[in-house]
């Protein structure tokens, strides 16, 4: 079944539809919720909460641009909110930290696969694993994170900066526990 | 956009990543999906109530003047044979009257008494609707019956016992009763009478009564989100003054006299109000705007600020009016009525838009208005009768007391309405 006829049949509410349009982007759009959380169930609950989003907001999407694209917004919309409404994340979705950070030129080689990167994301605060997220993978601007969060664009840069700092400093520390570990089985 | 390697390196994996989510999730959302259309379906159900009982009602009452006019009919022709009856029956007792100071001339004074009278009756009885008394009276050519057989000397009649003519008479008084019986029976009107009622118009969104929107008005202008460090921005921006639009209303409604000059109803009926605004270019993408009182929420598609493009905004109600008309002159022909009354209508859907200027762009999410609506008309409304049925046309006014937005703080919308409305009652 195409895509528009995959469409046209859930506007009109066929459950197999429906159901093949879930199956169809259930299992990447949970990739991304499980960047923005911090467990599994969280991560199924924001993916939950987009999906219904999606069915009832069908009727809006214009064919402008690819379903898939329009889908991975709702989500991306849907974790933000998660993450607002949900006490455990509220602390550390703070952004208080204004002052500029310079964003390195350091490019290290990625020897990790999928999960184990997206693992390392998730040990980021909520706050700089948001950001980084919006722009690194998702790639919004800092104005648009600004709006999306409500923050300043210079919050988001600076955020942006100190997330990225982190993470390869774990990335490098991770790579050399490796090596360290193969030179030792040497 | 930053194309460092790292970033670059980052996106490739994570577009990588996915899982399988469990079956728990699909079962909730499709739980969700499947609420939401059986929240949709009451108003279905309403609607289509409240047709079925409109059309059974207007069946009845049609069936029922159907009936009465058979009835009539009926009565007529009974009334006719009954009046034969009863000619006869004094005939027979004329006849056989022993009493001696009848003669031939008193005989023809009574019997051209009787058809003088009698056509007198046939007379109002051509003009107006026929009279109970009138039943009993004999008919034209009773009366010449009558004249006949009394002015000749040779009664042509042939001789009625005493017993016979009582027989006779007391049968015509019981007919006479029944009849009387069915006929107040079938006068008993029922007080409620059905109407069907259509308006066409113009509708916008005031300040107030008086007082047209200010273009901010329905924008969230006064209100920067909390969480937003920067403030409201520099420069308010300000949406598209909206124009009057498109509105029309139909329903149904039920009608009774409470007095000589003041009548009651009570309706059902579907209410569309438009306004016009001109916007920007439409985009398929999710955003976070602010939605009164610093609320913020997320939307999947918006329209930026700007003139391109006219956009509607619908709204779509359920109204259930309740009114009472004065008749303000005598004329029993064109009587010249003033309405007034209020109603509470029900917005079952709307694709109109808010603007937010902070991010200076519009949304639609229709979460955002106040579902209820309570409102107050007036109309003054001339009637004319069309064969046997009552046709109302004049002028009407609606607003609405309720705010339009549930947190529009002391910028509230009020949905107005001006238009020709029309009922009709058959």
């Amino acid at each position: 079944m195409n895509q528009s006829q995959l469409l046209h049949d859930c506007l009109k509410g066929k459950a197999s539809a429906q159901r093949e349009l879930y199956t169809l982007f259930a299992c990447p759009m949970l990739g991304l919720c499980y960047r923005y959380t911090k467990s599994m169930a969280d991560a199924e609950d924001v993916l939950q909460e987009g999906f219904i989003k999606v069915f009832k907001n069908l009727h809006q999407f214009t064919g402008s641009g690819e379903l898939g694209a329009w889908i991975r917004r709702i989500m991306v919309n849907s974790a933000i909110n998660y993450l607002k409404k949900e006490s455990r994340y509220q602390y550390d979705l703070s952004f208080s930290d204004k002052t500029l950070h310079p964003v390195s030129d350091e490019n290290p080689e990625l020897i990790l696969n999928a999960k184990e990167l997206a693992d390392l994301i998730r040990q980021l605060p909520t706050g700089y694993q948001t950001v980084f997220n919006l722009y690194a993978v998702e790639g919004y601007g800092h104005g648009e994170i600004g709006n999306i969060l409500g923050i300043h664009e210079g919050t988001s840069k600076s955020q942006y900066a100190r997330a990225r700092a982190l993470l390869i400093s774990w990335i490098s520390k991770n790579a050399l526990d490796q090596k360290t570990g193969i030179y030792a089985r040497k | 956009m930053h194309e460092n390697k790292f970033e670059r390196q980052v996106r490739e994996k994570m577009d990588q990543l996915g899982f399988d989510p469990t079956d728990s999730v699909w079962t909730r959302v499709d739980q969700e999906i499947k609420k939401d259309k059986k929240r949709r379906k009451p108003l279905f159900w309403i609607l289509l109530t409240g047709l079925i009982v409109a059309g059974g009602v207007t069946d009845l009452m049609l069936n029922q003047k159907e009936n009465k006019r058979s009835d009539e009919a009926n009565h007529k022709v009974r009334a006719d044979e009954s009046g034969k009856i009863v000619s006869a029956g004094s005939n027979s007792a004329s006849l056989h009257s022993e009493n001696p100071a009848l003669d031939t001339k008193g005989v023809k004074i009574s019997a051209k008494k009787i058809k003088e009278k009698t056509e007198k009756n046939a007379v109002a009885e051509n003009n107006t609707f026929q009279k109970s008394e009138d039943i009993a009276e004999p008919p034209i050519e009773t009366a010449a019956a009558n004249e006949n057989a009394l002015s000749s000397d040779t009664p042509k009649a042939a001789p009625v016992s005493g017993e016979q003519t009582n027989k006779t008479v007391r049968a015509d008084s019981v007919s006479g009763k029944e009849n009387a019986k069915i006929k107040n029976k079938d006068t008993k009107k029922s007080p409620w009478s059905i109407g069907f009622t259509g308006s066409v118009g113009a509708s916008n969104v005031n300040q107030s009564l008086f007082q047209s929107q200010n273009p901010t008005s329905l924008s969230y202008s006064t209100y920067y989100p909390a969480n937003a460090v920067s403030g409201p921005p520099a420069v308010i921006n300000t949406p598209s003054a909206a124009n009057a639009g498109f509105s029309f209303v139909v329903g149904v409604f039920v009608n009774r006299n409470l007095s000589k000059r003041i009548a009651g109803s009570i309706g059902l009926g579907y209410h569309y109000y438009s306004t016009g605004i001109h916007i920007g270019t439409p985009v398929d993408s999710a955003r976070t705007v602010y939605s009164g009182f610093a609320l913020s929420t997320s939307v999947n598609s918006y329209y930026r600020n700007g003139d391109g493009k006219d956009y509607t905004n619908q709204y779509h109600f359920i109204e259930l009016p309740v009114n009472l008309s004065f008749q303000l002159n005598k004329s029993p022909k064109t009587p010249l009525n003033w309405e007034a009354g209020v109603s509470l209508a029900w917005l079952i859907s709307s694709n109109a838009l808010h603007f937010d200027p902070y991010t200076n762009v519009y949304f639609e999410n229709d979460q955002l208005f106040s579902k209820i609506q309570w409102n107050v008309q007036t109309a003054i409304l001339i009637g004319f009768p069309v064969h046997d049925h009552k046709i109302q046309i004049g002028p009407q006014v609606q607003y609405s007391l309720s705010s339009l937005l549930k947190n529009s703080g002391s910028y509230p919308g009020h949905l107005i309405y001006f238009g020709l409305k029309c009922s009709f009652i058959p």
